[in-house]
């Protein structure tokens, strides 16, 4: 399996939790650019874990039953897959977070 | 163990299957089969679950390289063309074509589009055509029509040629003209089934 496809199914396995991670990251960079302290930055890491928590439930309730056997069959696992998830959502706030200090300055 | 609430549905389960062989397994509605299946490849939290190939355990979190497995249920995703599927897989889609003329129109079309036998016919083809040492089949020929029935029980006794096959179905004719051995799971427990009268005493025929 390539880098690509591999790409790929973290980001069909976890969209749901990918897409609403990346409108919270929005969110708390424009809270962070405009009005907000720097104290805000712990909160904000607080928010963002119980707001996965949140999704990786709802999106686990209302998966397909045998869904995940797609994602098995090729070699992956659940708890795999969804650290990729995690691990790519937490890069995607820090990241956003970086840009917004250095352009506070 | 495998609970649901107060009911156990499945106490203790083993099961073997060697290349070259077709292992049949039987059982009524809600005997463990599917559980069995879904514990075995992880898709069920279940206490003590060993795996182990040639006596050598099997790493569960990559059990997929290893053991494919069709679930009873649809698997495939809904916004993935059958064609991506079939690459995801490492399967060549126009060999599966070749078997199954009819798909070539459904190049890209998504599981959902097509009818139930159709998709299952799909998903059945692209786990037993991709690359494993053995494959877990969970009634692989529901839904389907019986001309397309006898292409895949020629699929199946093709592929045991060089890799070991689980499969259970409630189709038992189906069932009995592809396996070379046969169990059956009654009570929670699994039993080798060596004639009909086996499958009586067991209660899964009358």
């Amino acid at each position: 399996m390539t880098l690509r496809d591999k790409a790929f199914l973290v980001w069909h396995y976890g969209k749901v939790q990918l897409i609403i991670g990346c409108v919270y990251n929005i969110l708390c960079a424009q809270l962070l650019l405009h009005r907000v302290s720097y104290a805000f930055f712990v909160d904000v890491f607080i928010i963002k874990a119980v707001i996965y928590a949140i999704t990786f439930y709802l999106v686990t309730q209302f998966r397909k039953k045998d869904g995940i056997f797609f994602y098995i069959n090729l070699g992956l696992s659940a708890r795999k897959l969804q650290l990729r998830v995690l691990l790519v959502d937490f890069l995607a706030l820090a990241i956003m977070l970086t840009v917004v200090i250095l352009i506070r300055g | 163990m495998v609970r649901f609430g107060n009911k156990t549905v499945l106490s203790g389960g083993y099961i073997t299957s060697e290349t070259g062989k077709v292992t049949g397994l039987l059982g009524r509605n809600g005997a463990g089969k599917s559980c069995m299946f879904r514990a075995l490849m992880g898709g069920l939290k279940v206490d003590n679950v060993m795996v182990s190939i040639d006596e050598t355990p099997v790493d569960r979190q990559v059990i997929g390289r290893y053991i494919k497995y069709l679930p009873q249920g649809r698997m495939l995703p809904d916004d993935i063309s059958l064609y991506k599927a079939f690459k995801l897989f490492g399967v060549n889609y126009w060999a599966f074509v070749n078997r199954f003329p009819k798909y070539t129109r459904y190049r890209n079309s998504s599981i959902w589009e097509l009818s139930g036998g159709e998709a299952r016919l799909a998903e059945l083809c692209l786990v037993l055509l991709s690359e494993a040492q053995f494959y877990i089949l969970d009634e692989p020929f529901s839904q389907i029509d019986p001309v397309s029935i006898e292409a895949v029980q020629g699929l199946i006794r093709e592929r045991s040629a060089d890799h070991g096959i689980i499969v259970t179905d409630h189709n038992y004719d189906a069932i009995s003209s592809v396996a070379n051995d046969l169990f059956v799971i009654s009570d929670g427990y699994t039993a080798p089934v060596h004639s009909r009268e086996d499958l009586v005493r067991h209660g899964y025929l009358r």
